[in-house]
């Protein structure tokens, strides 16, 4: 039964038990939740993917208002021309590069939130990602993360130690909570303990479950330390394992993921190379059919802030982000669980109506993001923002973000959102 | 283990060493026990008195200067990790490490090398000085205006930024002022920004708001100088700081009660750094059971330390990385709140990455090792015969403190397990050589008791 880092040390002595039993009891509650390849027992419900932006994404040039004069007006040199936007509507088309994310759209999957932000936007990179992590536009001293307090509010969760992956170095504030639920790595080959050589691993492995499995007469502190060093070990082996009999599988099935028929849309880009956004995706899926019970997925891909030579920049980006996007529906739709995964972007902020003097944009607002899964409405959320009504030289915003978050968490998540996000915010109808 | 490691006084020697410092061999120890705890204390306190002038400066120069041309902020983490191992004043680097993560300034928004060096110098010579004096030159640090945009901080265009965060963070904590109090002081600070090209702090005129202030009750043409001196005057400053002080030297729990003795000094000595210090060197809670080995070592410690018990030549490319998978970056906090530290240290992520680079500081070769060079000879002069003693002689140096039975246990097993896992005595010849495939037990010997729990901990 996890409890917080701090409930942990206060009651303390009441965890000396946990060192008895060999092995510990954290390896058995992964079996229970576990087969033997280390696959979540069936049941496991939806899956959340969120995809963070780094840098502040021109939605104005991503979801183009190609039939508005103010919008060639503001940007007599980075607009994109009528004839190159691809369109989803009379009114509204996406960045020439995104035809893949064009299709998926077509086909119902993709769901487009416009005019998104918060009251009193703020133009810091740090504060207001900050703000789209905790949820909270207003306190600067929130620690938890809206996901982490959803992992905090759900019991079941807490017994997983994977119910939160983040692929990528540093764990992102929206995952953290107190109680730790979630595993960040580069990938999940390098989340492995290393050791000293071949000829010493077992030997290795051996020593080191043994030092941490056992109980202690110490402080409470050094018990927090094994239970979550035996946790990391548990965990790192229960993604080996899975992961190694999908590749064992893979090897009986004809056609695995990357190499999929002519046309399903591939991970491998122009460039002939899996862009690292295209990679982590690829990640996610695996880790997904590997069913390891993880709610959760968090990745990041960067380089939005186009203060200048936005043009060539954000054409890069967004292909990579389509593209990668579509690959990633498409493993997902052959793994056959497209119905039960939901991808959600953002980014902290949008950007200022009118172009600057370096063919870029500065920091502004009312961005829009996607919503992209089987289950959900594909279509048009929100109001596209009026480029003759402002606020600073910026896009007003007419969703709230938390009222993203709720849907999510309501709908897809099936939790409550009141208390994760601090209020009430109004549903958007994104599931059928 | 030799008798004395379980004395009460040597326990408490180290103890001392690793809190004010980043641990000490038993030769060390033992002979800081001859001094006294008395001289020791002043001796790691008033480290420039006692030392005399750092010679380290003179040395670093050439290297310095082509890292901050190049603005490489991965080489001066190296820089200063190597300074961290080196110093024969690790008090001083301690202190810096503390206002690093107290006055929190980041590189990824700051871009700029220089500057968080010349704020790194800042806090180095201020380390242990004065928090009145320190507070005021933080106030006109250009990493600092930079990173908390005092730059754009202008007179009808205020940005609160550094106001804010220097009453809620820096100095008084929240409740201890109003907004009105961070609108009033941000008109205060208003002009207080930097010269680009020289990276040196500039006052323009023409910026400044110079009209009346109310702020924390006073009132007057008040500037940045004199919002520090208000903020010195209030009450809630020296617990603030002192609390900090006392989780980062003491124990994660204070309660106000034991927390007012040393902001009681802190603030009859005018906010000296050293009578504090000294004090809680001194006092019967620092070595009281909740503090002795109660706390996490932060990442930087856990380097730090284990580098100085190996005497290890790490190939210093992996040092950055290795460091931002624990969670702590140098120069690059994750906010302005610095690191929230204690068991916030600890996930299953960042043991992993501990676990992990001690495995690589442990495969290196013995001549990059002195401590593995030092227990090869041991061991060819006939003085160390089983496992056993080696374990202990191993253990003994890098955990610097007596490893509980059940631990030796695990560790002795391992020697003289095999590959196969059957029982195979880890024997030495008659020659006293180790033969090379078992030399990679010894090895691995050393990456298990750095990943250790108790290692973990300080």
């Amino acid at each position: 039964m996890r409890t917080t880092r701090r409930e942990f040390i206060r009651n303390g002595l009441t965890f000396l038990s946990f060192g008895m039993m060999a092995p510990s009891s954290l390896v058995r509650a992964a079996a229970e939740l576990t087969d033997e390849n280390g696959r979540a027992k069936a049941g496991t419900g939806n899956i959340l993917v969120v995809l963070q932006m780094f840098g502040g994404n021109d939605g104005l040039n991503t979801l183009i208002p190609y039939t508005n004069p103010l919008y060639y007006q503001n940007r007599p040199t980075i607009g994109i021309p009528k004839e190159q936007v691809l369109p989803i509507s009379n009114s509204v088309g996406l960045h020439p590069s995104m035809s893949a994310l064009q299709q998926l759209f077509e086909k119902g999957h993709v769901a487009v939130v416009q005019g998104v932000g918060y009251p009193n936007p703020n133009f810091s990179h740090f504060r207001s990602q900050e703000i789209w992590q905790t949820a909270d536009p207003v306190s600067t001293v929130v620690r938890e993360g809206w996901l982490g307090r959803y992992f905090d509010d759900d019991g079941h969760l807490r017994e997983n130690p994977l119910a939160g992956i983040n692929i990528g170095g540093e764990l992102p504030r929206a995952l953290y909570s107190d109680f730790g639920s979630v595993v960040s790595m580069q990938n999940p080959n390098a989340f492995q303990l290393q050791t000293i050589a071949p000829a010493e691993h077992n030997a290795e492995i051996a020593a080191f479950t043994a030092l941490y499995s056992q109980g202690t007469m110490a402080n409470s502190t050094d018990d927090l330390v094994r239970k979550l060093g035996l946790e990391a070990y548990t965990c790192s082996e229960r993604i080996r394992k899975a992961l190694q009999a999908e590749a064992n599988q893979q090897d009986d099935e004809p056609g695995s993921p990357t190499g999929r028929t002519l046309d399903a849309p591939s991970y491998v880009g122009r460039t002939g190379q899996m862009s690292p956004l295209a990679r982590n995706l690829h990640t996610i899926a695996q880790l997904i059919k590997a069913d390891l019970g993880t709610k959760i997925f968090y990745v990041s891909t960067g380089g939005f802030d186009t203060h200048a030579n936005q043009f060539p920049t954000q054409a890069r980006l967004l292909q990579d982000l389509s593209d990668s996007l579509a690959a990633f529906y498409a493993e997902l739709e052959q793994i056959g669980v497209a119905d039960r995964v939901t991808l959600v972007t953002f980014s902290e902020f949008g950007r200022r109506v009118q172009e600057n003097a370096s063919g870029g944009t500065d920091h502004g607002a009312g961005s829009c993001l996607f919503v992209m899964g089987g289950a959900v409405r594909g279509g048009f959320y929100g109001e596209y923002p009026p480029l003759d009504d402002l606020y600073l030289g910026n896009l007003k915003f007419n969703v709230d973000f938390r009222q993203v978050y709720a849907t999510l968490l309501d709908k897809w998540l099936g939790v409550s959102p009141q208390k994760i996000l601090n209020g009430s915010f109004t549903n958007l109808p994104l599931f059928a | 283990m030799s008798a004395e490691v379980h004395s009460q006084d040597y326990q408490r020697m180290a103890h001392l060493l690793r809190r004010a410092g980043f641990g000490a061999d038993r030769e060390t120890v033992l002979a800081c026990l001859q001094e006294g705890f008395d001289a020791t204390i002043h001796k790691l306190v008033h480290y420039d008195e006692v030392l005399g002038p750092d010679t380290f400066e003179a040395m670093e120069d050439r290297q310095l200067n082509d890292i901050l041309a190049q603005n490489n902020i991965a080489d001066l983490q190296i820089w200063w990790l190597n300074r961290m191992v080196q110093t024969d004043r690790p008090l001083q680097e301690k202190m810096t490490l503390f206002w690093h993560g107290h006055f929190a300034t980041a590189y990824s928004k700051v871009n700029s090398a220089r500057l968080m060096f010349q704020q790194n110098q800042l806090f180095r010579r201020n380390a242990v000085g004065n928090f009145h004096d320190l507070t005021l030159a933080v106030s006109k640090d250009p990493a600092m205006i930079w990173y908390l945009d005092n730059n754009t901080n202008r007179k009808g265009h205020p940005n609160e930024n550094y106001a804010r965060e220097l009453m809620e963070l820096f100095t008084l904590g929240i409740g201890h002022y109003t907004e009105q109090d961070v609108r009033e002081s941000g008109r205060a600070f208003t002009g207080w920004t930097f010269n680009r090209l020289t990276g040196e702090y500039v006052f323009l005129p023409h910026e400044h708001d110079d009209g009346i202030k109310t702020f924390l009750g006073q009132t007057g043409n008040f500037n940045g100088d004199d919002i520090v001196n208000i903020i010195m005057q209030q009450p809630s400053c020296a617990p603030f700081i002192c609390t900090k002080l006392f989780k980062f030297f003491i124990h994660e729990n204070p309660t106000p009660e034991e927390v007012r003795p040393f902001a009681e000094i802190f603030r009859k000595s005018n906010y000296e750094i050293k009578p504090v210090l000294e004090a809680m060197f001194r006092s019967p809670v620092f070595y009281s059971e909740k503090a002795m080995w109660s706390k996490v070592k932060s990442p930087t410690d856990f380097v730090v330390s284990a580098v100085r018990a190996t005497g290890a030549q790490v190939p210093v490319r992996f040092l950055p990385a290795a460091m931002r998978a624990m969670n702590q970056e140098l120069f690059n906090p994750p906010s302005v709140k610095g690191w929230d530290g204690g068991l916030t240290w600890i996930n299953t992520t960042t043991l992993m990455a501990r676990f992990n680079f001690a495995m690589q500081l442990a495969r290196l070769n013995e001549e990059n090792q002195p401590l593995l060079a030092s227990l090869e000879q041991q061991i060819a002069e006939n003085r160390l015969r089983t496992a056993e003693a080696i374990v202990d002689y191993l253990a003994e140096r890098v955990l610097h403190r007596p490893v509980m039975e059940k631990t030796r246990d695990i560790l002795v097993n391992y020697m003289n397990t095999d590959r196969t896992g059957t029982y195979q005595p880890f024997t030495i010849a008659d020659t006293g050589r180790i033969p090379p495939a078992k030399l990679m037990k010894v090895h691995g010997l050393l990456h298990l008791i750095l990943l250790t729990p108790e290692y973990q901990l300080v």
